[in-house]
């Protein structure tokens, strides 16, 4: 499908899946590991950069579209979620507060830049364990915990730009990259974490009607599906495969002391934050913390 | 400077170790080394339990600073 707009593609290295080969980019800006988050929170380096960046192009050529969220949700979220959990609020609660206040940065920087609307292509499916290195990609979570993030995020922004806010429009392949029980299927990622290049009409198509602003949000069909899940924390055997001294290739909330960066108490206590199990044998059964679909049956 | 306000700067500083460099009111999450987004919630956690309060599930979303740490800390009667 051809563009209806050139487009300005802002934000995190999934910008690459738009990497210019034809006249569909005008411009991309990938000023590092952009997180929605330090977005939200107005970020000094990247406004003052975003701003020396959107200040020199006109709002009238394109159609501007934001990437972040992925990292967000690969390192960060999970980090701090099971705490603000035991503090009484639910998953859900949480990555509504994150969204909306990345919601009302992004109708800031456009109502500053004269942009009429901006466009998040959403975060994709999470990395799968053993596809991409730790140190490179500082992962947090099972897979199919952040791909669960992932939804949740998705489906705050799919809701709030699909009820016709004034700015704010999305658009993702999330839905068409993870099984019904969340893991990432296999063919999508090139590295493990970024979109296989030659994936890109597929995500220009996805793209394309929100850019003609026939829609507000596109996420496929399956959304609706997902969009009837609800989640819980979990606790879930760390199999012998990847437990006793075989290295967890991310950080996770265990169930015994590993190193612990941050223990918390309260209704899921005992659990401590751990860079996995790498190097460690142990003879009692380590269990990891989890986010899970109640829907789904647990392994 | 109060008493109470080098108490907290030396419980931050504490969690962030040396590589943070000299803290002030405006240091936090985003513009000062070594203050990532897992140290800010140590840092809440440490501060809670150095001057026993307890944050609300929204502060602890919404603290990233020094500064927005002692006004809260402060509008509960807690520090000078």
């Amino acid at each position: 499908m051809k563009l209806d707009r050139p487009l300005i593609v802002v934000g995190d290295s999934h910008t690459v899946t738009f990497r210019p080969l034809d006249a569909d980019t005008v411009a991309i800006f990938h000023p590092g590991a952009v997180t929605a988050d330090a977005f939200a929170r107005g970020n000094h380096d990247l406004a003052r950069q975003l701003v020396d960046f959107v200040s020199c192009l006109n709002p009238g050529i394109g159609a501007l579209v934001l990437s972040m969220g992925e990292v967000d949700i690969r390192t960060h979220y999970w980090r701090d979620l099971p705490i603000l959990v035991s503090r009484g609020v639910s998953v859900q609660q949480v990555i509504e507060t994150k969204v909306r206040a990345f919601v009302h940065q992004v109708t800031g920087v456009c109502e500053h830049f004269g942009f009429p609307e901006a466009i998040l292509w959403g975060p994709p499916a999470s990395n799968v364990p053993g596809t991409a290195s730790n140190e490179e990609f500082p992962t947090t979570g099972d897979n199919a915990t952040r791909n669960i993030l992932t939804h949740l995020f998705s489906r705050e922004c799919f809701a709030i730009a699909n009820a016709g806010h004034p700015r704010f429009r999305f658009a993702t392949l999330f839905y068409d990259m993870v099984s019904d029980d969340f893991g990432t299927q296999p063919g999508w990622l090139a590295d493990g974490v970024h979109m296989a290049p030659d994936l890109k009409f597929r995500c220009l198509d996805r793209l394309a009607p929100v850019v003609a602003r026939q829609v507000t949000a596109v996420a496929g069909d399956r959304i609706d599906r997902f969009n009837r899940l609800s989640f819980q924390l979990a606790d879930v055997p760390v199999s012998s495969s990847e437990g006793n001294g075989v290295a967890l290739p991310y950080r996770t909330w265990l169930s015994t002391d590993h190193s612990p960066q941050i223990a918390f108490g309260g209704t899921t206590s005992g659990y401590s934050l751990a860079d996995g199990l790498s190097g460690k044998s142990t003879a009692e059964p380590v269990s990891e913390l989890v986010l899970r679909s109640l829907d789904v049956p647990l392994p | 400077m109060s008493h109470y306000l080098r108490d907290l700067l030396a419980t931050i500083a504490g969690i962030l170790g040396p590589g943070a460099g000299t803290l002030d009111l405006d240091s936090g999450l985003d513009v000062t080394p070594e203050w990532d987004s897992l140290k800010n919630m140590e840092v809440l956690l440490k501060v809670e339990e150095t001057f026993g309060v307890r944050f609300s599930a929204d502060e602890l979303m919404s603290l990233h600073t020094i500064r927005g740490i002692n006004l809260c800390l402060r509008s509960r009667g807690l520090i000078g």
